[in-house]
């Protein structure tokens, strides 16, 4: 009875963890366009709450919170953050700012308080927050439960379009006047901007705005994205501003050999630019308390519930989340500059079937894993699938050995790749092509008439192995001098043996014809040799290494070292199957991988130096296992991809080694 | 009257170049440098440079797909043979120089530069030139003497502190790495040789040849040196 009581207790207290990360999740906007959640929880047990405390020690951290009266006895836990809950950070961007905000849960208020003392008294803000400016742009509000890192940062762009400045009152201003007797329609509308200026600037301070601590709203709502929103918060003129704005207009033209009217110039060029940036700072500010308003008193729509799953479900030690991938990619390209204009590009029709995007930073014993995955539409999705529709060669299996350093194989089903790919591109890329659309899209469908994809696929279907196994030694030609006794010198011819890696490329051929057809006509024109059956193509010009192919069975194989076709064609075992490397292979769609620990040792065979500073990473390899990236090509309708690293076995697994190794860096 | 013309090596620009290219590429640590100078009694003569990296030709192919190394940017083939070319232009411009030849082999890494000069001085004035565009001060380190009265030849040397320390940068192994690197020098002259002072230096078995091979690293540490005085006939 008591172990029931005892679970449903830790069932309560776990599901209230949930409920509360969840809680904290909702504080995110739906208009956000990133969004990272740290598992704190999971971070400071994997990376070892002592060692976590030594590193922020050396680095300072502490000291820095002992400063300011804070007695945090060089741990983390008195920090008053909630070391339990998931931590967030997002952003949102309109067309005119930017905002970031960082969400942490507190477990202490009182302490993290104290952590604030020489940044500024705290003031009450809204809705149960107190609030601590912090630098310029940014502020800190929090209550009992969270603290809040709010920060805006301006477009650079939204003040270059001429009406938004004018409304704003900023100007733009040259350092050197166009000449007196040159027409310029722009002063025309230098007067009309001076015009609109009088009318919106108000009582800059000439030097830079230092925004005061934010004090209880009076605004009610601030939409930074609606310019005409603005206008109705911008105050009228000052008087003694548009007189002196008159002044200057009224002034008669300087003389322009006169040295004082150049420093007159520049004067009122920085003049100007200061009043710009003040303008500037001061809707900033105004605009971040605008969006600290609206989100404290939850007057937003927040993350839709999928959303918030997305972001929480099965998270790691970090997540990063875009729940909108082709809104990110469309407003990280400048689609609407000149050139795209000029060429008839049209943007809005671009469309990359990408949904949402997720990068996972995971720990998996001794293992760290940076998994990565992207929703496709449903088209995209379907034909993903029978793109990827592939799997390795069962053949391959037997060149994976415990003598393989390395490999890459990809399995793409090429029948599919070439029935799909031309009406894919016209699908998602057509509306890039601007008036060239349909003369393209008519290309894109004669390809697709013309090519026979299953002769292509029976000649190459699609799946290749890249493998390099272990080295041997390569006898190279090279040229020396031999000197006579009077000490002229002749050029001679030495060999001398190089130890080099040995690679081949395995590819599935069911039809070899057109392959055994070209190779026999290069023989025929000396371009190479046949040997043993195996085709060698000696070192020259553009190929740094004599090249020989083998054709057996339903393989094509392409490779520097003869001696391995020899073997592979006498049906000779290389070593013993590399089991790690076998499933990593059958596992994927794409797989690449590099056994460490081989690597140095290989490197010293080759007679390679990395150099001083890598000869202790050098050493530690000896520890590693295998990096690998893989892709299980499309689950569900995710494209998904991971990368991942055997770090050398330790008590506290990745993070703790990755954090061991960076105070070691740091007491150096 | 006493003459004495400073001589420096007339291919700084292409040293400068090449230089560069090996202390950054660790691993193409086997080559040749060989520099033959042909000296008349009126101080004309001709001169001819050659750096084979042949030995080393599948590393060096394998670097040169690199953009960088360690920070320091490899020059691609065209780059390299731009800069030989404007080696070229300015030793073709430079008073006194003229048959200029060169010639480059980029499947086996060897490039070659000579040219005639009719007088040490020319040779200087080149090395000073290229020395001043390019803000080396390698024409300091290497120079020549050569007084046709007394008929005494003299190469100066002095190993810079800075070689040594950059080449310790590379790594503990290089030592070994660059035991196939040589530095070969011949001097042949009309006249006999009466003696020379460089220990490592072996005379010609007709006495008008003086050859000195050197390995790379021992230049680089100050173990030997190039510097020699060779006294001829009168």
């Amino acid at each position: 009875m008591k172990s029931k009581i005892l679970l449903t207790g830790l069932a309560c207290l776990s599901l209230m963890g949930t409920v509360k990360s969840q809680d904290l999740v909702k504080l995110i906007p739906a208009d956000a366009e990133i969004i990272a959640a740290f598992n704190v929880k999971d971070i400071v047990q994997k990376a070892n709450a002592n060692k976590l405390n030594e590193l922020l020690q050396k680095a300072g951290l502490f000291k820095q919170f002992e400063k300011s009266g804070a007695s945090v006895g060089n741990d983390i836990k008195n920090l008053g953050i909630d070391l339990t809950q998931t931590a967030y950070f997002y952003n949102r961007k309109t067309d005119s700012v930017s905002f970031l905000e960082f969400i942490f849960p507190l477990s202490n208020k009182v302490q993290f308080e104290k952590l604030l003392h020489e940044v500024g008294e705290p003031k009450s803000f809204a809705n149960g927050y107190s609030s601590i400016g912090m630098k310029a742009g940014s502020v800190l509000v929090y209550n009992d439960r969270v603290a809040r890192f709010i920060s805006s940062t301006m477009s650079t762009t939204f003040f270059e379009n001429d009406s938004v400045a004018n409304r704003y009152g900023i100007k733009k201003v040259a350092y050197m006047a166009p000449a007196a007797d040159a027409y310029s329609p722009e002063l025309d509308s230098t007067t009309a901007v001076v015009d609109s200026a009088t009318a919106a600037v108000m009582a800059w301070d000439e030097d830079e705005k230092v925004p005061e601590p934010l004090s209880p709203p009076v605004i009610v709502e601030s939409v930074p994205d609606t310019v005409v929103a603005q206008l109705e918060e911008i105050e009228p003129v000052s008087a003694e501003i548009a007189a002196a704005e008159a002044t200057v207009a009224a002034i008669e033209p300087v003389e322009m050999h006169d040295p004082g009217y150049y420093d007159s110039l520049y004067t009122e060029y920085e003049n100007q630019n200061r009043k710009n940036d003040s303008i500037r700072n001061a809707l900033r500010d105004k605009w971040l308390l605008g969006e600290a308003t609206r989100l404290l008193s939850a007057s937003y729509k927040p993350l839709s519930v999928s959303d918030q799953e997305k972001v929480l479900k099965n998270l790691g030690l970090i997540r990063l989340y875009v729940p909108h991938v082709e809104e990110l990619y469309r407003g990280l390209i400048p689609y609407k500059t000149i050139p795209y204009l000029y060429m008839g590009i049209n943007m809005d029709k671009f469309k990359t079937g990408y949904q949402d995007g997720m990068l996972d930073l995971l720990q998996d014993g001794n293992v760290l894993r940076l998994r990565g995955s992207v929703g496709l539409d449903r088209d995209l999705a379907e034909m993903s699938k029978r793109l990827y529709a592939r799997k390795p060669n069962g053949k391959f299996n037997k060149y994976l050995t415990d003598k393989t350093l390395g490999f890459f194989n990809v399995n793409i089903n090429s029948e599919a790749y070439l029935r799909d790919m031309p009406s894919y591109t016209a699908k998602y890329y057509s509306g890039l092509l601007g008036p060239q659309q349909d003369l393209v899209e008519w290309g894109l469908m004669a390809l697709e008439v013309a090519l026979d994809e299953k002769a292509i696929a029976q000649v190459m279907p699609g799946d290749h192995l890249f493998v390099v196994n272990g080295l041997r030694k390569f006898r190279k030609e090279y040229i020396d001098y031999s000197y006579d006794d009077d000490y002229n010198a002749t050029e001679v011819k030495k060999t001398k043996d190089e130890t080099l890696p040995v690679f081949i490329w395995m590819f599935t051929s069911k039809d070899q014809r057109l392959f055994r057809k070209g190779l026999d006509l290069a023989v025929s024109k000396t371009f190479g040799k046949m040997q043993d059956g195996i085709y060698a193509f000696s070192s020259k010009k553009g190929l740094d290494f004599p090249m020989y192919v083998l054709l057996k069975d339903d393989l094509v194989m392409v490779s520097n070292d003869s001696l391995s076709l020899h073997d592979i064609r006498q049906n000779k075992t290389a070593g013993s199957a590399n089991k790690d490397f076998i499933k990593l292979m059958k596992q994927n769609k794409m797989s690449a991988a590099i056994d460490l620990q081989k690597l140095p040792a290989m490197l010293k065979e080759m007679g390679v130096s990395p150099g001083k500073q890598w000869e202790q990473t050098m050493a530690q390899l000896n520890q590693y296992g295998s990096t690998a990236i893989t892709s299980k090509g499309i689950v569900g309708n995710r494209m998904e991809a991971e990368i991942s690293t055997k770090l050398p076995e330790t008590k506290e697994g990745a993070i703790g080694y990755m954090i061991d190794q960076i105070l070691r860096e740091i007491g150096k | 009257m006493k003459r004495v013309f400073k001589l420096k090596e007339p291919l700084n620009r292409f040293y400068v170049v090449i230089c560069a290219l090996l202390m950054t590429f660790t691993l193409s640590s086997c080559f040749d440098f060989v520099e033959q100078i042909d000296l008349k009694p009126n101080g004309s003569g001709h001169i001819a440079a050659t750096l084979n990296l042949s030995k080393s030709k599948t590393k060096v192919s394998s670097l040169m797909k690199m953009k960088s190394i360690k920070g320091i940017q490899i020059p691609t083939q065209a780059e390299m043979e731009k800069e030989i070319k404007a080696a070229v232009q300015l030793l073709k411009q430079t008073k006194g120089i003229s048959n200029v030849q060169y010639q480059t082999d980029f499947t086996n890494f060897i490039v070659n530069i000579s040219c005639d000069f009719s007088q040490i001085e020319s040779l200087n004035a080149f090395s000073d030139i290229l020395a001043n565009r390019f803000k080396t001060k390698i024409s300091n380190s290497n120079r020549y003497y050569y007084n046709a009265q007394t008929n005494v030849f003299e190469r100066k040397f002095v190993a810079s502190s800075n070689w040594k320390a950059k080449f310790n940068q590379l790594g503990s192994d290089n030592t070994n790495q660059f035991a196939d690197a040589f530095y070969t020098q011949i001097v042949r002259f009309e006249k006999a040789i009466v003696a020379q002072d460089n220990s490592k230096a072996k005379v010609a078995g007709n006495k008008k040849g003086v050859l000195l091979k050197l390995p790379f690293t021992d230049l680089v540490y100050g173990k030997s040196t190039l510097a020699n005085k060779i006294t001829l006939t009168k």
